[in-house]
């Protein structure tokens, strides 16, 4: 079809998307990576240092810190939506009547705004006046914590609130998937005396196998997007107990001033997503074959 | 075919540019003279929030100027969370579009500001309208940055002091403390009968760090302060230790979860006989007066403790003009100079007749409408020393500051040493000289 | 008997999970109606007396009609565009015959796992340099352009189901290519549409970081940034006041959640699988 080869039509189609998405997205990394070589406070000279902002990176234990936050970060939110939203979708299937309903309430937190879900949290976890998790420990005769100054449980508790708000999602795409996957094949299965647990490892995960991937790199990615949960409830803190690369990097540039080091700290988390766009162009192209 | 990717280029900036202009156009460019005989805009970029009193004072004078023939339209945009107005406002400047009118304290950055011409010097604008002894010195003075320049002028006129709870301490039989010993003995004594002795708003910073700088201010006055910022002392060095060894102390007399309470819990801690001791000002003075108090709470306050052989008085404690006013000199024609003359010279006794302390001197005729608490307070305002405890947040860089803010929750709870603390404040500091 | 156990245990999970889901919407909806007293002393007890005080605060003292409006301008001037400039780059992607064209794809989705955060910086000092900080149009920009990625996965994904043969037989009627995209490709994909409009809006109306960084005035201001104006002086909040307006904000996401949840969902999967 010579129609489709059109070379104005392509270029009319293409470039309005081509030039918004290469200017915003694309230009700014580069220009990251420009600033991450310069001494600049914003309103000074800027100056040329080579690559000393990386490698005080390398010497800031504030950093160091907040990497591996970032990766524990990345595991419990991870951990939370799709093992939640798996487990979620599969008891889904068993259900006959109201199912619409309970995906519709399940989906709910992943429409609201990350701002009001972290304001609620902060209430949920607080200490005094007794928050829900408080209420629920002493019920149970535990002493109660503060989740979100003590060093131990803050990464838990602000990383859970990213994976709880996005579980439905999980849930939603793992259903669907499940769904597809012929009953006949199960029926038969459950006709030669399978147990469903059986069911479930040995037919049902093997034949969603490659959603189960794709979920996994959606959520990596997600999770390696997340910001506003922990900038709005501690701040990275106590002590960077909280902090991950978002949160370092955005302090750094917009409180201390020091634009060259949060733009190093930038350049970090983006070979941190090529690290995901890699994952994902892999999966596509298993995709496509 | 390049020219049909121009024409679509064009097409599309041409779009872009439009929604631009339109969008820009409501809050239109601040130096054009009004357009048809309209009035002339400033731009007022206020972190405090728009119901503010200040705000609301400033708002009735221009209403007034107004009136007598003036012809200003004060627009007011208010960011009231400070942290993000502080970025914003640093942002902003450093993408060249500094606001016509803004709060600004004395930071090191105001000196940095100051030194590139980029704020009108007040100095020299209250000389010349001979208004700079209508001021409360030590309202001014705040405003003065490091090398001594004033580039503010203030609205408020603050002290702090530390509320207590009159009834929990007759019962763990103790009394205001005078000293910091004291605090302490008395923090145990509330904390053996049961009592959270400190209910901290930890979570907006601030009340750590007054606690924090109350060694140092009472071993040296401001000096220490001032030579952490020059780089001529270390925050290892006594009164730093000192310092974080008072914190290291006192955290654990704090609520627990007290790094993420915010003010208002804090404040209602207290007001809820949850607390024995909250630490605030002025500005909350309004909820402990014997009209608004919840009823059967007895309280009392106690400005800041003293230590043996101290160089402050006992009457030199927190008290300044709060985030001060600042001018972009760029656009600061005759008109606006009329403007703010007539702002310096009307907005004490507004601001006044709004139940606050005003930075200005003021004339008050009949006090039977103000609450005797405020009256109170006015009259220590009147006793107060000369050397006013100066925040550590307006003289140490912001990373520095950001540095302290991120550990001193750790200090409190025991998870960190003082040493620990004083070398990673200590690192910051060598980081930022 | 024991089939009873595990359904009774069965449903006392879904159940369970129900009100995982489901508490923490209802309190934060409460929230709103409940004095500002009771929400510092009793938060979680059981509401004692609702009140629309918070609401008549909100709406009579402060400018959260104002930060309405904005949300909503700067929702349906990016959703325009997003589905405008999406629907053709992928209709060039997936149905159009050029070199190149995985690449151009696989650019586009390199945008999927880019932190909003990063560009903050650059996007800051470049939207300076052209006078675009504080418009409408700093905030539009990037939300469009982080919108693009997504948007694109979805058209794609649908366009790569409509069959050659409709195209080639508006081809035989003497359509031009852009009347192929307007008159037959465009009719056949409202349903995509509106599930990229659904998702777009959640995200779009919901903005944190670009309001944040790029507003500054009161009049521009959209509803998540509105939220901390409830901040008296030293950090002194009005907890009631912010949860109205934050039940103010979500009303609108979840006006158009219940109307469009399933074309939403159907957007969620469409991407993820398609076997």
């Amino acid at each position: 079809m010579k129609i489709l080869r059109d070379k104005k039509a392509i270029a009319i189609f293409l470039l309005p998307a081509f030039i918004v998405y290469s200017l915003i997205v694309m230009v700014p990394i580069i220009v990251s990576i420009y600033y991450s070589l310069l001494d600049w406070n914003g309103i000074g000279k800027k100056t040329f240092i080579g690559l000393n902002n990386y490698i005080k990176l390398i010497g800031d234990n504030v950093f160091k810190q907040a990497f591996v936050n970032n990766i524990l970060y990345i595991i419990i939110v991870m951990v939370l939506q799709l093992g939640f939203g798996f487990t979620i979708a599969v008891l889904l299937t068993y259900l006959k009547k109201g199912r619409g309903f309970i995906q519709t309430v399940y989906y709910i937190p992943s429409v609201i705004t990350v701002i009001a879900i972290s304001q609620l949290f902060t209430g949920f976890y607080s200490y005094e006046p007794m928050g829900l998790f408080n209420i629920f420990r002493k019920l149970l005769g535990l002493k109660p914590i503060a989740f979100l100054s003590e060093y131990k449980t803050v990464l838990w508790a602000v990383a859970s609130v990213e994976g709880w708000q996005y579980i439905g999602i999980y849930m939603i795409i793992f259903y669907s998937a499940l769904v597809s996957v012929s009953p006949d094949i199960l029926e038969a299965a459950r006709i030669d005396g399978a147990s469903e647990l059986q069911i479930l490892f040995n037919i049902r995960i093997p034949a969603i196998s490659n959603v189960i991937m794709l979920s996994c790199i959606l959520s990596l990615v997600g999770a390696l997007r997340g910001f506003a949960a922990p900038m709005n409830m501690t701040k990275g803190g106590p002590n960077h107990r909280s902090e991950i690369l978002a949160t370092y990097m955005y302090k750094k540039a917009f409180t201390s001033r020091d634009y060259g080091y949060g733009s190093a700290i930038a350049v970090v988390i983006v070979i941190l997503s090529i690290i995901g766009v890699l994952l994902i162009s892999k999966y596509m192209d298993n995709e496509s074959e | 075919m390049y020219r049909k990717i121009g024409v679509i280029g064009l097409i599309v900036s041409m779009v872009l540019i439009g929604c631009g202009t339109k969008s820009q156009s409501t809050q239109s460019s601040s130096q054009a003279e009004g357009k048809d005989g309209g009035a002339r805009e400033i731009h007022y970029f206020s972190s405090r929030s728009a119901s503010d009193d200040t705000i609301v004072t400033l708002q009735e004078i221009t209403d007034k100027y107004n009136e007598q023939g003036g012809n200003i339209k004060l627009v007011i945009d208010s960011n009231a969370d400070r942290t993000s107005y502080d970025q914003k406002l640093r942002t902003m400047i450093a993408g060249g579009q500094m606001p016509d009118m803004f709060d600004l304290d004395a930071t090191p950055y105001a000196a940095e500001l100051g030194e590139k011409g980029m704020l009108t010097d007040m100095d020299a604008f209250l000389d010349e309208i001979g208004e700079k002894d209508s001021y409360i010195p030590l309202a001014l003075n705040y405003g003065r940055t490091a090398d001594g320049k004033l580039y503010t002028l203030p609205l408020e006129l603050s002290t702090e002091m530390i509320w207590y709870n009159v009834d929990m301490f007759k019962d763990a039989g103790i009394e205001a403390p005078k000293t910091l010993d004291e605090l302490l003995e008395d923090c145990k004594a509330l904390n053996d009968k049961g009592y959270t002795a400190f209910g901290i708003g930890g979570g907006d910073g601030w009340p750590l760090l007054r606690l924090l700088a109350t060694y140092p201010f009472r071993m040296t006055g401001n000096d220490f302060l001032n030579d952490l910022s020059t780089g001529k002392a270390k925050m290892s060095d006594e009164p730093g230790m000192k310092a974080a060894e008072f914190m290291s102390n006192i955290g654990k007399y704090f609520q627990p979860g007290f790094s993420t309470t915010d003010v208002a819990t804090g404040l209602n801690l207290f007001l809820s006989g949850k607390s024995a001791m909250y630490p605030t000002g002025t500005w909350e003075l309004n909820y402990f007066t014997d009209k608004n108090r919840p009823e059967g709470l007895n309280v009392d306050y106690f400005y800041m403790p003293t230590i043996k052989d101290a160089k402050t008085s006992t009457n030199d404690y927190w008290a300044f003009g709060g985030i001060g006013l600042s001018v972009n000199p760029k656009v600061f024609d005759e008109q606006y100079k009329d403007y703010l003359t007539f702002i310096v010279k009307n907005y004490s006794p507004a601001y006044f007749a709004h139940e606050h302390l005003a930075p200005q001197k003021v004339e008050m005729s009949d006090n039977s409408k103000f609450d005797p608490l405020f009256l109170k307070i006015m009259e220590d305002t009147n006793n107060i020393g000369t050397t006013a405890a100066r925040p550590w947040d307006v003289v140490l860089n912001e990373d520095v500051i950001a540095t302290i803010n991120d550990n001193l929750p750790g200090l409190c709870m025991d998870e960190e040493t003082p040493d620990e603390f004083v070398k990673a404040v200590d690192e910051a500091l060598d980081a930022n000289k | 008997m024991k089939k009873n156990v595990k359904k009774t245990v069965y449903w006392a999970v879904m159940i369970l999970f129900l009100i995982i889901q489901g508490y923490p919407i209802v309190w934060l909806i409460l929230a709103g109606f409940r004095p500002n007293i009771e929400l510092l002393t009793d938060p979680f007890g059981i509401p004692k007396s609702l009140t629309l005080e918070n609401f008549i605060k909100i709406f009579t003292q402060s400018n959260v009609v104002t930060y309405i409006k904005n949300s909503a301008i700067i929702s349906v001037i990016s959703l325009i565009f997003i589905v405008v400039i999406s629907s053709m780059a992928s209709f060039a992607i997936a149905k159009m015959k050029f070199a190149g064209r995985k690449k151009i794809y696989r650019y586009f989705l390199i945008g999927l796992t880019i932190p909003y955060a990063v560009t903050l910086i650059p996007l800051f000092t470049m939207f300076a340099k052209v006078g675009l900080i504080n418009t409408r149009i700093s905030v539009i920009l990037p939300l469009l352009a982080f919108q693009l990625p997504v948007s694109i996965m979805l058209f794609v994904n649908f366009y790569s189901f409509i069959p050659n043969e409709i195209i080639e037989a508006a081809v035989i009627d003497g359509a031009s290519i852009y009347g192929i995209y307007a008159k037959v490709i465009i009719p056949l994909s409202m349903n995509t549409i509106m599930t990229v409009l659904a998702m777009n809006f959640i995200t779009v109306w919901n903005d944190y970081t670009f309001s944040l960084v790029f507003i500054n005035s009161t009049e521009l201001k959209t509803i998540s940034i509105g939220l901390a104006d409830f901040i008296g002086p030293r950090g002194l909040k009005d907890w009631g006041a912010t949860y109205a307006a934050i039940a103010t904000s979500i009303f609108p996401t979840l006006v158009i959640y219940f109307g469009l949840n399933k074309k939403m969902t159907a957007g969620m999967t469409l991407g993820a699988v398609k076997s």
